[in-house]
């Protein structure tokens, strides 16, 4: 957009509240179109303001737009057979993958080194049911034990707890100290089921986006000397900058020190490895060696866009490997509402895809080394995704919830 | 409109022309509402101008074969939109007084211009995300007020308020904004002669 800073500007015109400069700012930008001219005209009147914030309405512009699609779709048939998915709720980030889930109802990928078969002998079995793609939610454990819930529908203060108040509000967590803390310290521990991922602000404002199938354990409020969480599975993290040290501790293997940071782990026991990818600011990495013994300990220091994978080394100790190759995007696309499988084995992927799907994947025959590429959003239901992959020629075979592939 | 997204514009041309319908849809996605705005801008009803929308894009997509880049794409939206407006306009202008007023005007513009509309649609954009940031109640009486035009009595029945009250603050809802925004919260029961109590029951609720 050209005039980026008039839709401001036209704000603080509303409410009034333009400095000398804006002003003129705004009435140079007014002069140059009577098109400029009327849209003043109309954010100054309240009839035709209220009108215009009517149809601007999240819903009313919703209806509107599924209104006219529909509208489009039913004149077309080479469109119409494909059904527009349902769009997902949550947080912002959320919310713009939402944009393309609801969009993108398509599913390609390109076999890098596959023999495409005949067409013909597809083994797409009828699937009664459709399973479809994960959502937010998860479920909230209180340090007495107590279990909550945290699914979008329901919003408003879920605990108070210890000073701070607990608060779900757009699909995601938020810890509010409310007032002096009593007693000692108070831990939570959210969990993502498979199919599910979830968003949470920590007390100190740093935020964490659970993939499915992780764990985030914390205290409801940060005190001392150093800020420590726990986490399983694949966690991304945006460390709020301070001077007391964050911590986070991974599977009891790996222990990861930072100041302010962007960083994603992935820790999934049936991983190989656990993979902490850095994208701003820096992090210290150390291994845990099972028989703490600290000459076995390990450690490095990541620049942005550098990878560690902690791995058990043949001597059985923990060892440390850094890469500087790694794509970034590819890493955190889950956050972003998307698979990207670039160069990703079928094995991987579909360890991906059994954690946001629910399912279990068997297979049949030597095909778990073929390497895929491509990009899918996570709002695909999953016999789109099979149509994808039958394209490939991996034909697949569903009951209940395992899926079964074969070449 | 900006194209912050991971699909390479290329990648979404090349998808949409081989009659993919996600693709398809992300751009029906970043356009409607800036079509619907400009042919709300010519037509006098809303119905025109959703026909209008639909119609444009019924043509993109019997076009798609020669919509070979993203500014191909948006040359024609513009050029047809302004076509579907002029054709309604010209059909209706023996019928009605304000059909052919419309129409001489818009056949003395040249190209749309969707700059203002874009700013127009931020401008809305940015009045809702003030919204978001209003305490409950009172995004609740801003959100109902707008959705349905609901009646202040209705709103007052649904969110089991007192009439008078909601009568204030939807009457002022425009106002509203001002004070989510932090400037003269505490002028507000000055300006408005509601018992001090009750603006932050509602408020606060």
């Amino acid at each position: 957009m050209e005039d980026k800073d008039i839709p401001g500007l036209l704000y603080k015109y509303l409410q009034g509240t333009l400095q000398e400069d804006e002003q003129r700012r705004l009435e140079d930008w007014k002069a140059r179109s009577p098109d400029n001219a009327s849209l003043m005209e109309e954010i100054a009147s309240p009839e035709s303001l209220s009108e215009s914030l009517s149809e601007y309405h999240p819903d009313n512009k919703k209806a509107l737009r599924e209104r006219i699609l529909h509208k489009i779709l039913d004149s077309d048939h080479q469109f119409s057979h494909a059904p527009e998915r349902p769009v997902m709720t949550g947080r912002r980030w959320w919310m713009a993958a939402a944009v393309l889930a609801a969009v993108v109802s398509s599913v390609y990928f390109i076999a890098s080194y596959y023999q495409r078969p005949e067409p013909g002998n597809v083994a797409v079995s009828a699937t009664p049911a459709e399973v479809l793609p994960g959502k937010t939610g998860a479920i909230l454990t209180l340090s007495d034990g107590s279990q909550v819930v945290l699914d979008s529908l329901r919003e408003g203060v879920v605990s108070n707890q210890n000073g701070t108040q607990v608060v779900l509000e757009d699909g995601g967590l938020a810890y509010n100290p409310a007032g002096p803390a009593s007693g000692g310290i108070t831990y939570n521990t959210i969990t993502t089921p498979k199919g599910r991922q979830f968003d949470v602000r920590l007390p100190d404002g740093t935020r964490a986006w659970l993939n499915a199938a992780s764990t985030i354990t914390y205290p409801t409020a940060f005190h001392g000397n150093e800020r420590m969480v726990k986490i399983t599975g694949e966690v991304y993290l945006e460390v709020v900058k301070s001077n007391v040290p964050f911590m986070v501790n991974v599977n009891n293997k790996t222990s990861i020190r930072v100041l302010g940071t962007h960083f994603n782990v992935n820790a999934y026991d049936n991983e190989e490895s656990i993979s902490t990818t850095l994208l701003e600011g820096s992090v210290r990495i150390a291994s845990i060696p099972a028989g703490s013994r600290p000459s076995d300990r390990e450690t490095v220091i990541l620049r942005p866009g550098q990878q560690a994978k902690v791995q058990v080394g043949s001597g059985g100790h923990p060892e440390i490997t850094v890469s500087s190759d790694v794509s970034v995007e590819k890493v955190v696309a889950w956050k972003n509402g998307l698979f990207d499988f670039e160069g990703a084995t079928l094995g991987e992927v579909m360890r991906q895809l059994e954690r946001w799907y629910d399912i279990e994947v068997v297979y049949e025959g030597d095909i778990q080394q073929l390497k895929l590429t491509g990009k899918m959003t996570r709002g695909v239901t999953l016999n789109g995704l099979l149509k994808g992959l039958d394209r490939l020629g991996i034909h697949c075979q569903l009951e209940g919830r395992t899926l079964k592939l074969f070449p | 409109m900006s194209a912050n997204h991971p699909y390479e514009e290329y990648d979404l041309v090349q998808r949409f022309q081989a009659g993919d319908i996600g693709a398809f849809t992300e751009i029906y996605d970043r356009y409607y509402f800036l079509i619907y705005q400009y042919a709300k801008r010519w037509l006098p009803n809303r119905q025109e101008a959703e026909d209008v929308v639909s119609e444009t894009f019924i043509k993109l997509m019997q076009r798609r074969g020669q919509m070979e880049s993203p500014a191909k794409i948006t040359a024609f939206l513009k050029v047809t939109a302004r076509n579907a407006c002029l054709d309604i306009l010209k059909h209706n202008k023996v019928k009605s007084a304000r059909h052919a007023d419309l129409l001489q005007h818009l056949l003395l513009t040249s190209a749309p211009d969707f700059s203002w509309l874009e700013v127009r649609e931020e401008f809305l954009r940015l009045v809702y995300a003030e919204v978001e940031k209003m305490p409950r109640k009172m995004k609740e009486i801003f959100l109902l007020s707008y959705k349905e035009g609901l009646k202040p009595a209705e709103i007052a029945q649904r969110l089991n308020l007192n009439v008078q009250t909601v009568s204030n603050q939807k009457s002022n809802a425009i106002k509203l904004i001002k004070i989510a925004l932090g400037q003269s919260f505490i002028l507000f029961p000055l300006f408005f002669p509601v018992a001090f109590n009750d603006i932050f029951e509602i408020l606060y609720k």
